[in-house]
């Protein structure tokens, strides 16, 4: 057991499946000399050399296509996209081509791939560097998408994308990077179904990825000044998405609350929403409320940033909403 | 000659209702393909796009399967998920048909950064149109090839037409073969409607990319004699080009050459097409009787059964 921050736990993963497994290499903008824009690689071009780090040219569509590629090929190609928004120019090669090659061909190729992104905003990097895309990239069928929240979670899950035999979308938060956390020695090895991060009796709180954060934050405070005992979950993955942990729970504290940093249409807590409203009806004792980023694109200036997206004093207020009624 | 006669009898299956959604028959365009087929070795992948029935066919899949997957039948190549657009056939190591203009040559060019990276040898080939040379991966792709050295040929087959719009009005050069000049990348202009020049110059391109460790270029100038899908009342071209392009028939030019060099005798190429006819019959009656993929297959192979992968439907 050690200490590091996130982005040190995803630089250890990556290092570890690259000696494990020679066929495992990165590709990406700016990964290798560079070191990574979020310095995530940083390290590993001197380790590994240039053939198996590969910076690439900005052509974001080619590098995925390519990995999906090289991974038929029988090799395990990890692509980090710079940004999330970047990986809107890669759609066609993600959903056309990566997720739906296996089933298109009836089983009989494989695209063994990961592709990390980190989003998410609180940086100031205006309306195309911020998003939160786990809805979009969640939707279509064929590959799975992951989203860690602590340093623990984003070691082990990034280790067990790049083993996995199937397409993995891998979410990481821009502002989580630093976040330190304690990882243990021995990495969990998936199935990542959700994981209730805080017990608590009252209302269950299911937070993606930041958000999860400003959950458990919101639940000491509810728990503090207001006597209202949280269930904090954290999805962990949104494809699968284990809402059989959230119905358990939601069973348990009889009300439900979903915070998310992406916009409000068809969004994580949409589904998550749907799914406890049709499996745990009888459950519930207020209406199933979600916390969402607003719906517009992310803006630059601070005051509005920090506007757009949830707060903790947005999750505490709402909870108090949904258990006292009124507010 | 098998895939003329399977390319029309489609085409008439098509009329018939037989077959759904799109039909993109490569009627004209047989001397292209069969080219590339012939010359590939044991370890040479071909890509290729929306129009490969006859791709498959030339590497070797069988008829019968590929008219089951055109019917949309349990018995075709890909259990009928892919249909007329997405044919595969792994033991001819042709990687696909893609229904997304375009979308295929990133792929190539990763299965030939695959082969690097494993040191089999060999050489990937990627096949496109005319009409997807304009689509921003081909650029991308030529770039990424030249610079990461990958054995890879960017297979160029210009049958004059993306979809309705003729060459001289999508592109602003149709000197296809050169775009790959400013990427370092050498090109070349063939005949593709002589099937014996493609394959002699897609043998050399092939050592070419295993020797030097390079991407080529190759542009193929070729022509489809029938519309761009099974659908397409032809209202861009004279009858009159289509005509003039007939007399260039490369399944004609092939036997005239074989002729003149005393390796084709007479009464064999009647022979030749009584042959495909039979077997082109058979495989209409295989794919007809070949059930409709069971239910239960509907949500099969969408993921690979690992740790991560959904356990039940619910995704």
């Amino acid at each position: 057991m050690s200490e590091m921050r996130m982005r040190d736990a995803l630089n250890l993963a990556l290092r570890e499946e690259m000696e494990r497994d020679e066929s495992v290499i990165l590709m990406g903008e700016d990964i290798g000399v560079f070191g990574g824009a979020f310095k995530v690689t940083d390290g590993l071009l001197k380790e590994f050399g240039a053939e198996r780090v590969m910076d690439t040219p900005i052509s974001e569509n080619s590098i995925v296509g390519a990995g999906v590629g090289a991974a038929m090929g029988g090799i395990r190609p990890v692509i980090e996209m710079m940004t999330v928004n970047f990986a809107l120019l890669a759609m066609d090669q993600m959903v056309n081509h990566m997720a739906t090659i296996p089933y298109m061909f009836n089983g009989q190729s494989q695209v063994p791939m990961v592709l990390r992104m980190p989003g998410g905003g609180g940086h100031q990097l205006g309306p195309t560097h911020s998003h939160s895309f786990g809805a979009i990239f969640s939707h279509a069928p064929g590959a799975l998408l992951l989203c860690p929240s602590t340093p623990a979670d984003a070691r082990a899950m990034l280790g067990a994308a790049i083993r996995d035999p199937n397409p993995v979308i891998f979410l990481e938060h821009e502002t989580l990077y630093g976040d330190r956390g304690e990882v243990p020695e021995t990495p969990e090895e998936g199935p990542f179904a959700a994981k209730v991060v805080r017990a608590g009796e009252d209302i269950t709180i299911v937070g993606v990825l930041r958000m999860v954060h400003l959950a458990l934050e919101a639940a000491e405070i509810l728990q503090r000044d207001h006597g209202i005992s949280a269930e904090v979950i954290d999805p962990r993955s949104l494809r699968p998405l284990d809402s059989d942990t959230i119905v358990e729970s939601v069973s348990r504290t009889h009300r439900l609350l979903t915070v998310e940093e992406g916009w409000p249409k068809g969004g994580a807590g949409a589904e998550i929403a749907s799914r406890v409203g049709a499996e745990a009806f009888d459950e519930l004792d207020a209406p199933i409320e979600r916390i969402c980023g607003a719906d517009v694109p992310m803006p630059y200036a601070s005051n509005l940033e920090q506007l757009a997206m949830p707060q903790t004093e947005d999750i505490v207020d709402r909870a108090r909403r949904i258990c006292e009624g009124g507010i | 000659m098998r895939i003329r006669r399977f390319e029309e009898e489609a085409g008439r299956q098509y009329k018939r209702a037989k077959a759904g959604g799109f039909l993109h028959l490569g009627i004209g365009e047989e001397a292209t393909i069969v080219g590339i087929a012939e010359a590939m070795g044991e370890e040479d992948y071909l890509f290729g796009s929306y129009r490969t029935h006859g791709h498959a066919i030339a590497v070797g899949a069988p008829t019968n399967r590929a008219m089951a997957e055109i019917f949309g039948r349990a018995d075709g190549l890909v259990g009928g998920k892919g249909g007329s657009m997405h044919m595969y056939w792994k033991e001819g190591r042709f990687l696909g048909g893609y229904g997304i203009v375009g979308g295929h040559i990133p792929l190539a060019t990763g299965y030939a950064l695959s082969q690097v990276r494993r040191g089999t040898g060999g050489a990937t080939i990627c096949s496109f149109g005319d009409g997807a040379a304009n689509t921003g991966n081909v650029s991308e792709c030529l770039n990424m090839a030249s610079m990461w050295d990958l054995p890879i040929i960017f297979l160029l087959q210009n049958n004059r037409y993306g979809m309705g719009t003729s060459a001289e009005r999508h592109s602003a050069s149709t000197d296809f073969w050169e775009r790959g000049a400013p990427f370092d990348i050498k090109g070349e202009r063939i005949d593709g409607m002589n099937v014996l020049r493609v394959r002699e110059t897609v043998l050399a391109a092939l050592h070419y990319c295993y020797e030097h460790r390079r991407p080529y270029l190759l542009e193929c100038e070729t022509y489809r004699f029938e519309g761009h899908s099974a659908a397409d009342p032809e209202v861009y071209r004279e009858r009159a080009e289509v005509e003039e392009w007939k007399k260039r028939d490369p399944i004609h030019i092939w036997a005239e050459e074989m002729k003149e060099a005393g390796q084709l005798q007479e009464g064999r190429l009647e022979e030749i097409r009584s042959q495909a006819d039979a077997e082109i019959e058979e495989a209409v009656r295989f794919a007809d009787a070949s059930p409709q993929p069971a239910e239960s297959t509907l949500t099969e192979h969408l993921y690979v059964p690992s740790p991560l992968a959904p356990r039940k439907e619910k995704a």
